[in-house]
């Protein structure tokens, strides 16, 4: 199903009974930990698992991070609050792991390593049987050394295991109300620096403040600026496009990403492509 | 890779302006600055073969430069190809 059909249909019997297979899969364990960043994934995992378990027998943890925008957690919390999930917030420390801020091809294995050894005492000390996250089955196919660092960790990911795409996983959310079904992906922010350019606060800093300020001119959708030292390349979703091909809506990006700190600005002309840098590295093909 | 052969063959598309080579990204420097491309590029089939036309010279990336003044007007303008990174 594609992802426009998944939210203009109405949810499906096999749908649902995908969901009542999630439901069953939560009262297996008895209770959950759930790695919670307020995306699309982890709000659906975590709301599902609330009602299937009670507030009681699971919780909600944020593992704060440097790589992410304080927009995030902001949301993330008030999302969790709207809904009724329990959340706990936790620092991580991956910036000060000199394997991570090399930014190597699997930058995100030593993350996600920070990240699951925050959280694995939490769900002991509390009590809650097993930690999962919220990888759904269409990431299986794509470029993530973080997964491994789950695997190690002994974290379970039930949307993958019961083969819930994103699709399905938009159509489920909106089924509940979630506000966060039509929620742009929001990877972290070393996301948008080419593998062996060092990962550094100044860097996440900056890119941080550029996609604010061309969300603040009014660009919509996916958005990714990706940091090539001096120049910011912008990737604007195919649909935005058209609307920023003119002489003022160039000059309004420019003007906006260079009080960033960018000397150089410059638009893709293919526009947003997920996992952009690992092609331009060479670790995925176009 | 080679800057020189896509500047001519984005030239030929009717798209003026010098192409400097990061690694597999393309930045397209244009002489008249981005406004003179601006109307021509917010064509979706224009765009879409400027980047075909990339990835046959070996770029897997082309990217617009969004200048304030046209190219020409710059003297600080590298040569095709230099490593620009200075970060």
């Amino acid at each position: 199903m594609t992802a426009d059909a998944a939210l203009q249909s109405p949810l499906s019997a096999a749908l649902r009974e995908k969901e009542d297979r999630l439901v069953a899969w939560m009262h297996a364990q008895g209770s959950v930990l759930v790695g919670y960043s307020g995306g699309v994934d982890s709000v659906y995992l975590a709301a599902v698992a609330r009602d299937a378990l009670g507030p009681e027998r699971m919780l909600a943890v944020i593992g704060r991070s440097a790589s992410y925008p304080e927009e995030q957690w902001t949301t993330a919390r008030a999302v969790a609050d709207r809904v009724g999930i329990p959340v706990l917030e936790v620092d991580t420390d991956e910036l000060n792991d000199p394997r991570y801020a090399a930014n190597p091809s699997n930058r995100c294995y030593f993350c996600k390593g920070e990240l699951w050894s925050r959280l694995a005492p939490v769900a002991i000390e509390r009590d809650l049987a097993v930690v999962v996250d919220g990888t759904n089955a269409d990431d299986l196919g794509d470029w993530r050394p973080g997964k491994a660092a789950a695997e190690e960790a002994g974290v379970r990911s039930p949307l993958a295991e019961l083969g819930f795409t994103k699709a399905e996983i938009r159509a489920l959310s909106r089924a509940r109300g979630l506000p966060t079904h039509a929620q742009p992906a929001s990877p972290c922010l070393s996301s948008r620096i080419p593998y062996g350019t060092p990962v550094t606060p100044r860097r996440l800093r900056e890119i941080e403040r550029a996609e604010r300020a061309l969300r603040a001119l009014g660009v919509e959708g996916d958005l990714r600026v990706r940091h090539h030292g001096d120049l910011a390349r912008i990737e604007l979703a195919a649909a935005e496009m058209p609307r920023w091909m003119s002489g003022a809506g160039l000059r309004g990006m420019r003007d906006a990403v260079r009080s960033a700190g960018f000397v150089r600005v410059a638009l893709d002309l293919r526009g947003f492509r997920s996992g952009s840098l690992n092609v331009l590295g060479g670790v995925t093909s176009a | 890779m080679s800057a020189a052969g896509l500047e001519a063959a984005l030239r030929s598309l009717g798209v003026d302006g010098r192409v400097e080579a990061r690694g597999a990204l393309a930045v397209l420097v244009p002489r008249g600055g981005a406004d003179a491309l601006a109307g021509a590029l917010a064509d979706a089939a224009l765009r879409r073969g400027a980047a075909v036309l990339a990835r046959e010279h070996g770029f897997t990336h082309l990217a617009l430069e969004l200048l304030d003044e046209p190219e020409a007007s710059r003297d600080d303008a590298p040569d095709d190809g230099a490593d620009l990174h200075r970060d």
